[in-house]
């Protein structure tokens, strides 16, 4: 058996039966993902924050967009863009598709996924 | 009656007994208001405490004097700015990264939570903040620091000495004298403990601190210790006041039954609701750089500030007619409680995580939870306020 964390592989999320509004969190050992489905549409995401590291997962969903729960930075759920600072860097978007009514994602390679630097409050 | 002149009138005793009535009526009729009793200018709207926390370049928080310096025992975190204060979050940060908390927070405190639940579970009845909340807090913590090793009465004797002379903005003598026999007996007890986790380094948050810091070892502990204090006094008091408060909430208020039937699905609302509602630490103090207009009211240069998260977090304007309400259905938004700009709260996630298995754990073990009727929860404190006491009673 090949070790499959060393090739990017699909893991399942969870079920994609919820509403739109749905904010939920997956994880896989240390890595905290965010799921989410706007506009009809799964998102899956690095949950750390890219500005202070605060999990997204405590936030909530505004629209097409996740807001942080701390520093009220909001991001784009499509694009990962920021819309609202202080975050500069964009939201990690895994790749998503839905597969017999359950929603699963790409983690990326081991290392890379949560590549983000701390940044304080300043 | 004009602001100044009631507000001249305010005292002590009123704010620590309630002060959300006063607050109300500053938003309303003089949203910065100088208040002698405390010799401190009152910033109270949403707008102005975020404006205010936000820059440091015009309200700085060297607040001078300030009761920080004397209880901390030199210069902390709290009354720094740009590079020194950045220096010290710098040492700090590391341990309490969210990612960091996430990773290991939950399997330190959910044992401590269990063994103090399993020391009440069969009586049907309990003073939670001192039989759980306060010593979830200070033993949880402890762990984190690095001073597993001392006493949870210890460590709240200690946070609660610490608080007296923290918010002795009035100079009481009587005050100073409990934070400073505070101070002396944490140094004499913590030296021994930097002095070995130099030697020895661990994870822990001291160690951390002690890795990051700069020049010998006398030199690191000084730059440390009072640093460390603040850590002690928000770390250790806060978390478990703010679990009390957002009990008491739920319970005061009929909605402890949805959280009960789920609560690892309501959690976290409650202890947002419940940050919100109840504030566990008031302001962010600040002093004003340079003259300026805030609020309407004219601030001269060296103005003291108590920029008023607890009042920005029940502004009518930002919540609605029900600010003063606990509410868990209450439309998401950011609340103030761990305050603004580079001085948010570092512990924020850890406190967080470490109320939501606190509560979470009550209500799944102690089914039919409800206040003790005859003895109701009491809230006292203006900079930090919480339940006195809450007696709950339960099946068991």
């Amino acid at each position: 058996m090949p070790d499959e964390r060393a090739t990017p592989h699909w893991v399942d999320v969870g079920p994609a039966v919820e509403p739109d509004g749905t904010l939920r969190e997956a994880r896989f050992g240390e890595l905290l993902l965010g799921v989410a489905r706007a506009e009809g549409v799964w998102h899956v995401f690095d949950a750390f924050c890219t500005h202070a590291e605060c999990p997204l997962t405590d936030g909530w969903l505004e629209e097409g967009a996740v807001r942080c729960p701390c520093h009220a930075s909001l991001f784009d759920l499509a694009t990962g863009s920021v819309l609202a600072g202080p975050a500069l860097e964009p939201l990690r978007l895994l790749p998503v598709r839905v597969v017999a009514g359950r929603v699963e994602a790409r983690l990326p390679l081991p290392g890379r996924a949560t590549g983000s630097r701390f940044r304080t409050n300043s | 009656m004009s602001a100044a002149t009631w507000a001249d009138e305010i005292t002590v005793e009123e704010l620590e007994a309630d002060p959300y009535p006063i607050y109300a009526r500053m938003r309303r009729e003089a949203p910065v208001c100088f208040v002698p009793a405390v010799g401190l200018w009152f910033v109270t709207r949403w707008v102005d405490v975020e404006h205010a926390a936000s820059h440091p370049e015009l309200y700085d928080s060297r607040v001078t004097p300030s009761p920080l310096d004397r209880t901390m025992g030199g210069e902390s975190i709290l009354v720094v700015d740009g590079e020194p204060q950045r220096r010290l979050r710098a040492m700090l940060d590391p341990s309490l990264r969210p990612r960091v908390v996430e990773a290991t927070t939950p399997e330190q405190i959910e044992p401590i939570v269990r063994d103090l639940l399993d020391g009440i579970a069969d009586r049907g009845e309990a003073e939670l903040m001192s039989e759980l909340f306060e010593p979830v807090s200070v033993l949880g913590l402890g762990r984190v620091l690095g001073l597993g090793h001392l006493e949870g009465d210890t460590l709240r004797r200690w946070f609660r000495g610490l608080a007296v002379g923290a918010t002795n903005f009035e100079d009481d003598a009587a005050k100073w004298a409990v934070s400073d026999a505070t101070g002396a007996e944490i140094d004499c007890e913590l030296g021994p403990v930097l002095e070995r986790l130099a030697a020895e380094p661990d994870g822990s948050t001291i160690a951390t601190m002690l890795r990051h810091a700069e020049g010998e070892l006398d030199e690191k502990i000084a730059t440390i210790l009072p640093t460390l204090k603040v850590i002690l006094l928000g770390g250790m008091q806060e978390p478990g006041h703010a679990a009390g408060s957002t009990v008491a909430g739920l319970l005061e208020s009929g909605q402890a039954e949805a959280v009960a039937a789920d609560p690892a699905g309501l959690v976290k609302d409650a202890v947002e609701e419940g940050l919100r509602w109840i504030s566990p630490i008031g302001t962010q103090t600040r002093r004003s750089v340079r003259e300026s207009e805030l609020g309407g009211a004219r601030l001269p240069v060296g103005a003291n500030l108590g920029v008023l998260v607890s009042s920005a977090n029940r502004d009518e304007t930002v919540w609605g007619p029900t600010a003063d309400a606990f509410d868990l259905q209450r439309p998401k938004r950011n609340h103030a409680a761990f305050g603004f700009g580079p001085h948010f709260c570092s512990g924020h996630h850890f406190a967080r995580v470490q109320m939501r298995i606190a509560i979470q754990r009550l209500f799944e073990r102690l089914p039919g939870l409800r206040l003790d009727p005859e003895r109701p929860p009491v809230f006292r404190g203006w900079e930090f306020r919480a339940p006195l006491h809450l007696h709950v009673r339960w099946h068991a």
